[in-house]
């Protein structure tokens, strides 16, 4: 009896401090994006800190989403990319979902028309980190490191707004390059859950 | 034991084999959607109401207006003939389930009929009336499918309503939420400030205590509501919850309305409509 009261007691408190650092470490607008390493579609491996000084698009995926399907079908995400690849802006689309592999990133960067790294996140530690919930979920990390935009790609989750229509990504995207602060850092993403390993 | 397990494999095998599909269901199946009217004759100038009943797959679940973390609000659009004028789209109390990355949704499980009262004209010939309606939905189970249907339905137009559909409509009408005063299992219900400004409480004291209380708020792309703590202790629940201000987005509305979901001992899904103030305080450091 007496044992199993310290083991709960034991798993409350491990419990308690998991909850309380990951409250702690959860990124936030203003604060450090968190350092990664992972394997892109061609298998190299590609580092936050390997684009330091210029404004990085994280873009997280899963090719089976509807919502993600769309923006595709739409070129939201393609033509974005392309538009600010001149720009000094670094895309970098991350699959988090539990059965992604680098081939199968590989063969939806072909598909889908995909010139930049598709990151291979399976174990979901990447997108834990960063606390991403959805598919697409949109952070931006300014030239200083930090993270300066976590959201939504844009105001239509269902495709069918016909006026009034904001891609929150774009918008940050010029406010930074026009040397201000962003006008709307958080916005609340849509889409799909992400499918992360047990 | 074995022969037993064998037994119930064979039947389930059998019931697979028997309707033609394997562990998959088409996906345009996995809701199936109807146009309802709790009427077939329609009077003029007389209300009536419209429904969608959305059945759905085992497993599957559709959104409500906000879906929470991911998902899609489920959306109706009524094409009424000329003279008829509809109201809002009412949805039933939603239910709270977990979904992949242990993300909470709100929606509906096995049906819902979500409905809208309609007036027709004060001067209606006699005859037929077409009514349609394009549903769009997304259904999640593991993964998540979005689904669609233009529906119809034809009603008459006479000298007196003839009634269709009563319990169905019924029952979809006694779970939608309503304010306070009408709730027909609450003694009282009101919201507290809690000790932070973005901190806030409900309290209700139920004539019966229910079951699977949970709060939703209602879709507010301004804002968060995080940290929802349900609490019951004899007749009282105690919701605590936090509403942020995201950085960069304004208060349009000095409130937000929020549904209080509740099950009675009938296994009846009901809610009751409050308004949380939001104060200044409520916007982020």
């Amino acid at each position: 009896m007496r044992k199993s009261v310290s083991v709960a007691a034991i798993v409350a408190v491990v419990t308690l401090v998991f909850t309380l650092a990951r409250a702690a470490d959860k990124p936030a607008v203003g604060k450090p994006a968190p350092e990664f390493s992972l394997q892109s579609q061609d298998g190299k491996t590609v580092k936050l800190s390997d684009y330091k000084g210029k404004l990085v698009v994280l873009e997280w995926t899963n090719p089976e989403c509807p919502f993600v399907k769309r923006h595709y079908e739409h070129k939201t995400m393609n033509t974005l990319a392309d538009e600010y690849k001149d720009n000094d802006v670094v895309w970098l689309a991350i699959n988090s979902t539990s059965n992604a592999t680098s081939e199968a990133n590989r063969k939806w960067s072909e598909q889908a028309g995909l010139s930049r790294p598709v990151l291979d996140d399976s174990k979901g530690t990447v997108g834990r980190l960063y606390g991403a919930t959805n598919t697409p979920h949109m952070y931006i990390v300014d030239k200083g490191g930090n993270l300066a935009y976590i959201g939504a790609i844009d105001n239509d989750p269902d495709g069918s707004r016909d006026s009034g229509k904001v891609n929150y990504v774009k918008k940050a995207l010029d406010e930074l390059l026009a040397g201000k602060s962003v006008s709307e850092p958080e916005t609340k993403a849509y889409g799909c859950g992400v499918h992360y390993a047990e | 034991m074995t022969a037993v397990r064998t037994v119930v494999f064979a039947l389930i095998a059998a019931s697979f084999f028997h309707d033609g599909r394997a562990q998959a269901t088409p996906p345009e199946q996995l809701v199936r959607a109807e146009l309802l009217a709790d009427v077939s004759t329609v009077k003029a100038g007389e209300p009536f109401t419209l429904g969608v009943l959305l059945q759905i797959e085992p497993g599957w679940h559709v959104y409500w207006t906000n879906p929470g973390v991911l998902g899609l609000p489920t959306a109706v659009k009524f094409t009424l003939p000329e003279g008829f004028a509809a109201g809002p789209l009412a949805f039933p109390t939603p239910s709270r389930f977990e979904q992949p990355g242990n993300e909470v949704g709100f929606g509906y499980e096995k049906q819902v009929l979500l409905t809208a009262r309609v007036t027709p004209p004060k001067q209606l010939p006699p005859g037929d009336l077409r009514i349609s309606a394009k549903a769009r939905w997304l259904s999640c189970k593991d993964v998540c499918l979005p689904g669609s249907g233009e529906l119809s339905l034809v009603l008459h137009s006479g000298a007196a309503v003839q009634r269709d559909n009563e319990r169905l409509f019924d029952i979809s009408a006694a779970s939608v939420p309503v304010e306070v005063r009408l709730a027909p299992d609450i003694v009282s219900a009101e919201v507290v400030d809690g000790a932070k400004p973005d901190a806030h409480s409900i309290r209700i004291q139920w004539k019966e205590p229910p079951t699977g209380v949970d709060l939703f708020p209602t879709a507010n792309d301004a804002l968060s509501v995080d940290d929802i703590a349900v609490r019951s202790e004899g007749d009282v629940t105690r919701i605590d919850f936090k509403i942020t201000l995201l950085k960069g987005q304004k208060l349009t509305a000095g409130k937000l309305p929020v549904v209080v979901g509740y099950s009675t001992r009938g296994g009846e899904r009901r809610g009751v409509m409050l308004d949380v103030p939001l104060r200044e305080g409520g916007k982020p450091q």
